[in-house]
């Protein structure tokens, strides 16, 4: 190949630099016209690098707006999960929020209907038998839809980051007493003894009304998964921290149902048998949690769960 | 007394109030009850709603603490707010009764005021 000297090479690098910045004065007519063959053939392969590398480029910007696209899309998607999400939440708390009012008129009703039957004289006693069942029905009712409520408010509270805890200056002592007070006639119900041990105070600052929650949750399982046994509460201080007990003698939890306890929506024994949404043990986690402590699990089936609450002190 | 704006629950507490004998003066508007307080007889007890069209329950209650008259009688709030926040803990020294309750809950906690009255 003989090269038409620097002339040659200049005009080769005046079309490389073209090329490199995206344009090509070569047309077939540069080509055709051209009388030095080598040079010809040089042209001719500048003109298929241009053009490769054209088509390269428009790849590269073809790719590159599909996935500007896929990103775009991404993104839309992803606000319009948290939309609806947020929307869900907003209609989860206000649904809770309102239907605590009528249930509460048909609890107080249903109560005060069961209290007056006895005193109304009825000439048919088996209607009389009839509608003692259906009151007592309609209570259970009443009461379950009561509980399901209650969850589904914390739930949507604690999902929509509303969980502010207001800690002062408390006694652990008071409000797992305090909680013991409001399930005695459920304990009664249950026929169930309950042991508390709580020889000392136990001062702290933590929001009372959360921990009570997270104590309610728990004693409420001892006593629906305590089969009629004995349930023990125990609070007492350590060195760093406060720790909450409740132990139940009851169906306890396999260990691989351990680990998914105090997630939401779990359960670990079918759903049909008992009430709620299966999601006490996760609001008592995530208050917990939010308190600075942890909760644990202790269990053996058919031997019963012994729940801990640590608090830092 | 009982200052609720929904009709079905007031009845219903004052129907739960009068079978255990105590003599009630319900109200739907706060406003008329703290009217009422001012001129008639002090009640033991005052079961509070707070979510209420024209005065609130927090109004009201702020309006009886301001009254030296009136600002001893106890209140129990009656809210449909849950164990977590909803703004109830800026009331200050009132008793909390979380709907909903059964009749037990409501009376035990009245019997108690009654008592101490």
């Amino acid at each position: 190949m003989s090269w038409g000297g620097s002339k040659s090479t200049d005009r080769i690098l005046m079309h490389l630099a073209e090329i490199g910045a995206g344009r090509c004065t070569i047309t077939d007519d540069v080509v055709v016209a051209e009388t030095d063959p080598d040079m010809s053939q040089v042209l001719v392969g500048l003109l298929v690098l241009h053009e490769d590398l054209s088509y390269a480029s428009r790849q590269r910007t073809e790719a590159e707006t599909a996935m500007r696209i896929v990103a775009e899309e991404r993104e839309r998607l992803l606000e319009d999960r948290r939309r609806a999400v947020e929307a869900r939440d907003q209609f989860l708390a206000v649904a809770a929020h309102e239907l605590r009012t009528p249930l509460t008129t048909l609890s107080l009703l249903a109560d005060r209907l069961m209290a007056m039957q006895g005193s109304i004289r009825v000439a048919d006693s088996s209607a009389a038998e009839i509608q003692r069942q259906h009151l007592a029905r309609l209570k259970r009712q009443v009461e379950r839809l009561s509980a399901l409520v209650v969850e589904m408010l914390d739930v949507s509270r604690i999902t929509r980051g509303q969980l502010d805890l207001v800690p002062a200056p408390v006694d652990l002592r008071d409000v797992v007493h305090e909680v013991l007070d409001r399930f005695d006639l459920e304990i009664m119900r249950h026929d169930v003894t309950v042991k508390v041990d709580a020889p000392s105070p136990v001062r702290g600052t933590w929001d009372a009304a959360h921990i009570d929650q997270v104590v309610t949750n728990l004693v409420s399982n001892a006593l629906k998964y305590g089969a009629g046994q004995p349930i023990e509460v125990s609070v007492r201080a350590e060195t760093s921290h406060a720790v909450i007990v409740v132990r139940d003698h009851g169906i306890g939890i396999p260990d691989d149902e351990q680990t998914k306890i105090f997630g939401p929506f779990t359960r670990a024994v079918a759903a049909k048998h008992h009430e709620g949404l299966g999601l006490g043990l996760w609001v008592a986690h995530q208050i917990v949690q939010a308190s600075g402590g942890r909760i644990k699990v202790d269990s053996r089936p058919q031997k019963g769960s012994t729940f801990t609450v640590e608090l830092p002190l | 007394m009982i200052i609720d704006d929904d009709d079905d629950l007031r009845e219903a507490l004052v129907d739960v109030m009068s079978a255990q004998g105590y003599d009630v003066a319900p109200f739907a508007d706060a406003r008329v009850a703290l009217a009422a307080l001012e001129e008639g007889p002090t009640p033991f007890l005052i079961l509070l709603d707070l979510m209420m069209p024209g005065m609130s329950g927090w109004e009201f209650r702020a309006a009886q603490l301001a009254n030296p008259k009136l600002l001893s009688i106890p209140v129990v709030v009656v809210t449909a707010g849950s164990m977590l926040t909803d703004g109830v803990h800026t009331l200050s020294d009132v008793e909390i009764l979380r709907k909903p309750f059964d009749v037990s809950t409501l009376v035990t906690i009245t019997a108690r005021y009654a008592a101490a009255s």
